[in-house]
């Protein structure tokens, strides 16, 4: 399956009415589309997104797409072009700016337009908004596939790579497990039982989803704040190396504090492991205890070997007095040994009164008036030295106090964050979970398998779920394994590809996991880096996805020295996917001519401005100029391209 | 029978759970505190119980399940448990500690080996009543407000159960 851009259109909108043709003499070549700063590269980019999956336009996107002053129309659209193989098909957005509202149409080639977004089928089964920001990407925004929260590189290689087919096999395979059983529901009490059962199957299912949610929520928190976060402790950590004197007093009150912490800290836990130690601080408690101990002493309890006595005793054909043990003698003895204790309660017992004597004697009273000094001297003094480090915080922020306690709070946020995703949602199952006492995503998925396998029991559908147990669990393993394989071998491919293309300033990929790993510990890239290991890692996962999709880039050599644009310009060029890329002037060089030479030609360049007389009359010089009073203006040449230059900042023209 | 902590009491809508109580001055909340999970809330709160001799009718409340059994820093602890539940269990009952006899039918009442507490779930449930009393207790004395500092709770605390 190859899905390719023919065309886009756009009018009334905030970037110029474009009309850009992508297909050159009928073939769809890679292609280079300049178009300089200002006049609509992002809009362009995010309405193509939109015309890939239902978006729903909020108020506020829709008035962000307005043109605006003289430009301002109460209506616009953006319509794009795109054949699946060979089916041509078009998706409309119009905007309707005076009512702010959006909507789409389309059109498919069984039929005419329709008024809402209709995909072709092949199409609409596998793509989604996560697949299209792939595919349309922005490389200065392409952080998301490094960050440790986000598993957005995973995602992509389950996309890419098929692997998420077996999770709608699995998901027929669960629906056909529940119609069995809605099939085999018996009645009476049983049908009660089932309809409960099912109940708490649901509520399993509803708290995962909601955890699932959270779980998502958290990473993006954790995602959205970091660059604001790094950007804070750069600027403290380089307030507190400004003044030496004051860094060092602040050294030497933070290993004071971080000493007088330890102290408070063992003293608290000292006090609760004192109270652990119940009778030992005097009063009715430790009455109680040593009372009930000395009465056990005193009945001689517990009389452990009494009942054994007894026990043997009835074994025996004959009594010890030599009697022979008959019935009514039997009996007497089983009446007189149930008036002892058991081997097992005695032990009971028995631990109860040595716990006692070992813990209750005097060397093990416990003041607590003694500890509740120690404790509340260990607090003044770590409290005492987290009031100098304020002061001194105070001395070293001055007017820039909103920074720490800023800083402070969205560290303290990004902890909890960070305990939800590490701890509270991998907890293991306990036998006592259920979906209202846990948040672990790994007990609510066992209680559901519990679930099941109840309901299974209930609807006598054991078997069946028994079979699709075993198969999913064999999908299960398989996808483990697949994409552990297949992150293996793109981390390899990638790699052999960095050592080309950035043979100045490699930096390896360690591992493709849910993100790209960084190799020596580097735990983050520089803008630069990351894009230009983002697109390393979509070129080499795209050329290997046996379904072609179109990668579309907005700054695709960015941060990249001239060796790496050139290696790009040779990856573009054996790309079997449709390649689309959006530059600026500054972007060219050792670029654009590269892929030119690299596909034999084969390339398509494309320029498209906003109309100023500096760009027409550089048009005219090669006899393509415009010919109406349009706002916009696209050249389809290569020498054009290649002089096109922006000589005055876009906000002067 | 496994330990619950308390989440409601009935006809009382704004009844804080114990969860809550805690939850500003546990571990996670206040790094420095040893107080880290369900099993330390509902210790400090029976241990109340047992020294103030404060029961509370268990259906009154409703209750969650933490654990099964003790945890691992509370098994030394579990014979002084149940030798104090034992001690409450022969008082209520009027047993006097010379009845021997009545001691050991008590005993096989109350203590169950295959159980991981030990004891048969009727007492399980009255170990439960004690520290709702417990829980009562300390709830009184914050006047119903969540502990803010783990070191003004711990000195309350001491105070409460010293001599």
């Amino acid at each position: 399956m190859r899905l390719d851009l023919v065309k886009w259109e756009s009018a009334g909108l905030r970037c110029p009415d474009f009309d850009i043709d992508i297909e050159k003499n009928g073939e769809i070549l890679p292609t280079l589309l300049q178009m300089p700063n200002g006049t609509g590269k992002t809009t362009t980019l995010d309405l193509l997104k939109c015309c890939m999956y239902n978006h729903e336009f909020t108020t506020r996107e829709i008035q962000e797409y307005k043109a605006k002053g003289n430009e301002y129309k109460e209506k616009g659209f953006f319509q794009a072009k795109l054949k699946l193989d060979s089916e041509i098909f078009y998706i409309k957005i119009s905007f309707d700016f005076k009512n702010n509202k959006a909507s789409y149409s389309s059109s498919l080639s069984s039929g005419g337009w329709k008024p809402e977004l209709i995909l072709p089928t092949p199409l609409d089964k596998i793509i989604d908004k996560g697949l299209v920001d792939l595919l349309f990407i922005d490389l200065e925004k392409c952080e998301k596939l490094f960050r440790k929260h986000l598993t957005e590189a995973q995602d992509a290689i389950r996309k890419f790579c098929k692997i998420t087919i077996l999770n709608r096999i699995i998901s027929d395979l669960d629906e056909h497990k529940k119609r069995a059983r809605n099939i085999a529901t018996p009645r009476g009490s049983v049908e009660i039982n089932i309809a409960t059962e099912e109940a708490r199957n649901k509520d399993i299912n509803l708290k995962y989803n909601e955890i699932k949610k959270q779980e998502e929520k958290c990473k993006k928190f954790l995602n959205d704040t970091e660059d604001k976060f790094t950007e804070y402790d750069l600027i403290i950590r380089e307030k507190l190396e400004k003044d030496d004197q004051l860094k060092k007093r602040r050294e030497e009150l933070e290993t004071k504090k971080n000493k007088a912490e330890a102290l408070y800290q063992n003293a608290l836990l000292n006090n609760f492991n004192k109270i652990k130690i119940i009778g030992t601080y005097g009063g009715n408690l430790e009455k109680n205890l040593t009372g009930f101990v000395e009465g056990l002493d005193k009945l001689q309890l517990p009389e452990a070997e009494a009942r054994v006595f007894f026990e043997e005793l009835l074994e025996r054909d004959h009594c010890i007095c030599g009697e022979e043990l008959n019935e009514k003698r039997r009996q007497n003895i089983l009446k007189e040994k149930e008036k002892f204790i058991s081997i097992d309660a005695a032990r009971i017992v028995a631990e109860i009164k040595n716990s006692v004597k070992i813990h209750i004697s005097e060397n093990q009273k416990t003041n607590l008036d003694e500890v509740n000094k120690v404790t509340q001297k260990f607090k003044h003094e770590y409290d005492s030295l987290i009031e100098d480090l304020k002061l001194i915080t105070t001395k070293t922020f001055k007017d820039d106090m909103k920074i720490w306690d800023d800083y402070n709070k969205l560290k303290k946020e990004r902890g909890e964050k960070e305990y939800f995703l590490s701890v509270t949602i991998k907890k293991p199952w306990k036998s006592i979970d259920n979906e209202s006492n846990t948040e672990s995503l790994i007990s609510l998925k066992t209680q559901k398998e519990l679930s099941d396998k109840r309901l299974a029991e209930l609807t006598g559908t054991q078997d069946i779920e028994k079979k699709v147990k075993f198969l999913i669990n064999i999908l299960d393993s398989s996808k483990e394994e697949a994409e552990m394989k297949i992150s293996k071998e793109l981390t390899d491919e990638c790699n052999n590809k960095i050592k080309k293309m950035l043979s100045k300033d490699p930096v390896y990929i360690e591992s493709i996991e849910k993100h790209i790993i960084f190799k020596d510990q580097q735990s983050k890239g520089s803008t630069g880096q990351e894009a230009r290991i983002g697109i390393i890692f979509l070129l080499t996962i795209l050329d290997r996805s046996l379904i072609k999709f179109p990668l579309v880039v907005d700054t695709p050599v960015k941060g990249m020295d001239f060796a790496g644009r050139r290696r790009t310009a040779k990856f573009i060029s054996d790309l079997k996917s449709q390649f689309i890329g959006f530059v600026i002037d500054s972007d060219k060089e050792d670029f654009s001519d590269k892929l030119k030479e690299f596909s034999n030609n084969k390339a398509n360049f494309i320029t498209s401005y906003r109309r100023h007389p500096e760009f027409d009359k550089l048009a005219s010089e090669f006899q393509m100029g415009p010919k109406n009073s349009g706002n916009s203006h696209v050249v389809y040449d290569y020498n054009f391209f290649n002089k096109f230059k922006e000589e005055t900042d876009p906000d002067e023209l | 029978m496994s330990f619950k902590l308390v989440t409601k009491k009935k006809g009382q809508a704004n009844f804080m759970s114990c969860k809550e109580f805690f939850k500003p001055i546990r571990d996670g909340v206040e790094k420095l505190s040893p107080i880290k999970n369900d099993m330390d809330n509902f210790f400090l709160c029976l241990v109340v119980g047992f020294k103030y001799n404060l029961r509370e009718k268990y259906n009154n409340y409703t209750l969650v399940e933490f654990n099964s059994k003790y945890t691992e820093g509370f098994l030394h602890v579990r014979p002084l448990i149940n030798g104090l539940l034992l001690t409450k269990i022969i008082g209520l009952k009027g047993i006097d500690n010379n009845q021997k006899s009545k001691v050991k039918k008590l005993m096989q009442e109350v203590i169950d080996i295959n159980d991981p507490l030990n004891l048969k779930p009727d007492f399980i449930r009255i170990l439960h009543e004690y520290y709702i009393g417990g829980y009562l207790k300390l709830l009184s004395e914050f006047d119903n407000k969540r502990p803010k500092d783990v070191s003004v709770f711990f000195t309350k605390l001491n105070n409460l159960l010293k001599d």
